[in-house]
């Protein structure tokens, strides 16, 4: 096809999407997001993979490991992404499939070829992209230009507490903002290719409806009375509104179904994601113990010369008495040296110190002739240096929870605007034959409710396993239990409720202020 | 000189592979209409006209039977090449219109040149487009014209390429009686201006009699 066989393709495409103006806003920010967090991801694995380098040096095997480390994580991040991108993408799509089918029969019953229906999706993939790409490649360096500085500040704090070493003396490290083509040019391909798989998986169904059921809109599989017959229950409960909101339900599952599974694949990813966030948190916990600890004491002599039992705990009941400390006793063998180690959560560090020494002397008695050795330390840096790692751990965590959702949110905000659209001939019927804007809304209530539960329904069993399958792949190894994401469950209910209301209360402003007659008429 | 020839065309739904009761939409209908015709189909609803209509242009596949267009056999071509055959040689007019919302008249008018990549004859549409009475109306967008003259708007659709033959579904369909034969004095008066073959589908026996000829069809057969 040369390029002016498909200007009247262009043309019908722009108009439409034109015309369609929120659901192509909705769209272009949910590619946006996209873009934006495969870009992030590609540059923080850029800034990693830097960081790496700088401080291990670029010849080592290690750093060459490391490395791979980091481009696995990111490969992993990357694949979560793509997956939901392009299953909430391609279900943005979907939802104004109906309308699409039209479109395309109407061109096919005029004469367009299924080449030229397939470069209108084509067409549309790249005009969307041209928006949302370069806007998502800005907040994708944004967020990690952010991402990075919070990361080194926090590194600041490991620095300051000397608890790494690298290569050629290297005592620092530093995860910088590099800005990489190899990462840009990654996430534009990505971004891209995710774009065209979503609009053109809908648009293939779409396009091999013949042009006279897409003319008639005749619906494939028509439900029959029989199937949408209610409970007496169900008019009883919600009344002939509720009874209206059931029925559209069972008759419209495909459209109904674009909502759902958009709100299914948020709760899933949200219960999922939360849940895996608290368990590398809790694995960090657990591999960095006593996250209060500012002071310790310390007794180190020959394997053979351990301190006895009593009189390390006779030690921790002393110190256990200077005001406001907390003790923790830890007893280990190193490189053939007993270690009796107090760990304390104190705030006065110093006066801590002093007061141990004392305790020492006293109960084991000052060193003589270097049989044992007794010590005192300031631990208050290197805690606060695990603590900024586990901060930086659960800002990575929580923030991709927090982009993902939002992803998820503004998919679901248009696949409910593009179908209460579609269906503005049959609201002005209803409204038409009688039904008060009260009735309307308390239909449209009802709708948003079953819309929820159901999505709940799913997405709840379905998130809680992906949570389990998660913990089993990766968190075996670490000594915790399968604890329940509640708090995620209990969130995700909340929100999907707020945000379907919500979206349901957005566009039914639009049509309530419909003109019955028009409505009708177009 | 025949334009439309279809020989024992078969066209049934349903039946024992489906489970369901089988449909005999067409059960064998001959036809043959010359070259300048104006041939009108009448029949009542459920007797295959439609189904009839949409098989002579290609948009749906006989069971059984030929279609032949200008001599040629359309059901051999497959189906990008039946697309193509169909927009340079079979116009359309439906009940329900079926202008593209976003385009305007113009535009719309236009379509079927432009998705064939062809260079529309600029006089010649400003002619149908006059013709028609829609001169004034070229940047108008379909919703904001009434039913006659969106109707009018895709009568000079099905004209613009100068197509061999033109269908047209109960285009009266949708209007008022004064609406309807308006319409139907444009689609005749443009069928003789441009020497088209026409043939229409309709359940209204006025709107019937202004065809040169009648055929009857009942129960997916030629009755008269």
């Amino acid at each position: 096809m040369t390029g002016s066989h498909d200007r009247a393709i262009r043309r019908v495409t722009r108009r439409s999407l034109k015309q369609n103006r929120s659901h192509t806003l909705f769209t272009v920010l949910a590619i946006t997001l996209s873009a934006a967090m495969i870009s992030a991801v590609c540059g923080f694995a850029a800034s990693g993979r830097q960081m790496v380098f700088d401080f291990l040096g670029q010849d080592v095997m290690e750093a060459q490991l490391y490395s791979a480390t980091v481009y696995t994580v990111a490969a992993v991040f990357g694949a979560i992404l793509v997956a939901t991108s392009i299953i909430i993408a391609s279900n943005a799509f979907r939802a104004s499939a109906g309308e699409r089918t039209r479109q395309f029969g109407l061109l096919g019953a005029v004469g367009a070829t299924r080449k030229q229906i397939s470069a209108a999706v084509v067409y549309e993939g790249v005009f969307l992209c041209a928006l949302g790409i370069p806007l998502g490649l800005l907040v994708g360096n944004a967020i990690h230009l952010a991402g990075a500085g919070i990361v080194d500040a926090l590194f600041g704090e490991v620095n300051a507490a000397r608890m790494v070493h690298g290569a050629n003396g290297a005592s620092e490290l530093h995860f910088i903002y590099v800005f990489s083509w190899p990462a840009t040019a990654l996430a534009v391909v990505v971004s891209f290719a995710t774009v065209l798989i979503s609009a053109w998986l809908p648009a293939r169904q779409a396009s091999r409806v013949s042009p006279i059921d897409a003319i008639r809109q005749t619906r494939p599989s028509p439900a029959s009375a029989q199937s949408v017959q209610l409970s007496p229950l169900t008019r009883r409960l919600f009344g002939c509104e509720g009874g209206l909101a059931a029925k559209y339900a069972k008759r419209h599952r495909r459209s109904y179904r674009a909502t759902v599974t958009a709100l299914a694949i948020s709760v899933i990813l949200f219960i999922a994601v939360s849940f895996f966030a608290s368990g590398m948190e809790r694995s960090m916990a657990a591999a960095l113990p006593y996250a209060g600890v500012t002071a310790g004491a310390e007794y180190i002599a020959a394997e053979d010369r351990r301190l006895p039992p009593p009189v390390s705990a006779r030690v921790a009941d002393r110190l256990a008495e200077y005001p406001g400390a907390v003790i923790h006793l830890e007893e280990t063998t190193e490189d053939g040296q007993a270690l009796t180690v107090w760990l304390a959560e104190t705030d006065d560090v110093a006066g801590f110190r002093a007061y141990a020494r004392s305790v020492l002397d006293q109960v084991i008695g000052a060193p003589s002739a270097g049989e044992y050795r007794l010590n005192t330390y300031d631990a208050s840096q290197i805690t606060a240096g695990q603590r900024a790692i586990m901060l930086a751990v659960r800002l990575f965590a929580y923030g991709f929870v927090a982009l993902l959702t939002l992803i998820a949110v503004t998919n679901v905000i248009s696949t409910v605007v593009t179908n209460l659209r579609l269906r503005q001939r049959e609201f002005a019927l209803l409204r038409g034959i009688g039904m008060s804007k009260r009735n309307f809304s308390r239909m449209l209530g009802y709708e948003s409710l079953l819309s929820s539960a159901r999505a709940l329904l799913y997405g709840i069993p379905l998130g809680s396993a992906l949570a389990y399958i998660l913990y089993k792949g990766f968190m075996g190894s670490v000594e915790f239990g399968f604890a329940y994401p509640w708090t995620a469950v209990g969130i995700s209910v909340l929100g999907v409720l707020v945000i379907v209301f919500a979206a349901t209360w957005i566009a039914q402003g639009r049509i309530r202020r419909l003109n019955v007659i028009e409505a009708l008429q177009e | 000189m025949n334009i439309l020839r279809t020989a024992d065309l078969k066209k049934h739904y349903g039946g024992p592979p489906s489970g369901a009761a089988l449909v005999r939409a067409l059960d064998g209908v001959d036809l043959a209409v010359e070259q300048g015709e104006f041939v009108s189909v009448v029949g009542s609803s459920g007797s295959g006209k439609s189904t009839l209509l949409h098989m002579l242009g290609g948009l749906d596949r006989p069971t059984a039977g030929s279609v032949e267009i200008s001599g040629q056999p359309i059901f051999a071509m497959r189906d990008d090449e039946l697309t193509i055959f169909r927009r340079r040689h079979i116009g359309f007019v439906f009940q329900s219109y079926n202008l593209v919302p976003v385009l305007t008249v113009e535009e719309n008018i236009r379509l079927p040149l432009e998705l064939d990549g062809s260079e529309p004859d600029g006089p010649f549409i400003s002619q149908v487009i006059d013709l028609l009475g829609l001169s004034d109306r070229r940047r108008s967008l379909p919703n904001q014209l009434s039913g006659g003259q969106q109707q009018r708007v895709a009568i000079a659709r099905a004209l613009a390429a100068k197509p061999a033959i033109v269908l047209a579904d109960e285009p009266t369909g949708n209007l008022d009686s004064r609406g309807g034969l308006d319409v139907m004095g444009l689609l005749k008066i443009s069928g003789e201006r441009f020497g088209q073959t026409i043939v229409l589908i309709t359940h209204n026996p006025q709107i019937a009699q202004m065809a040169d000829r009648i055929i009857r069809i009942e129960d997916g057969r030629i009755a008269s």
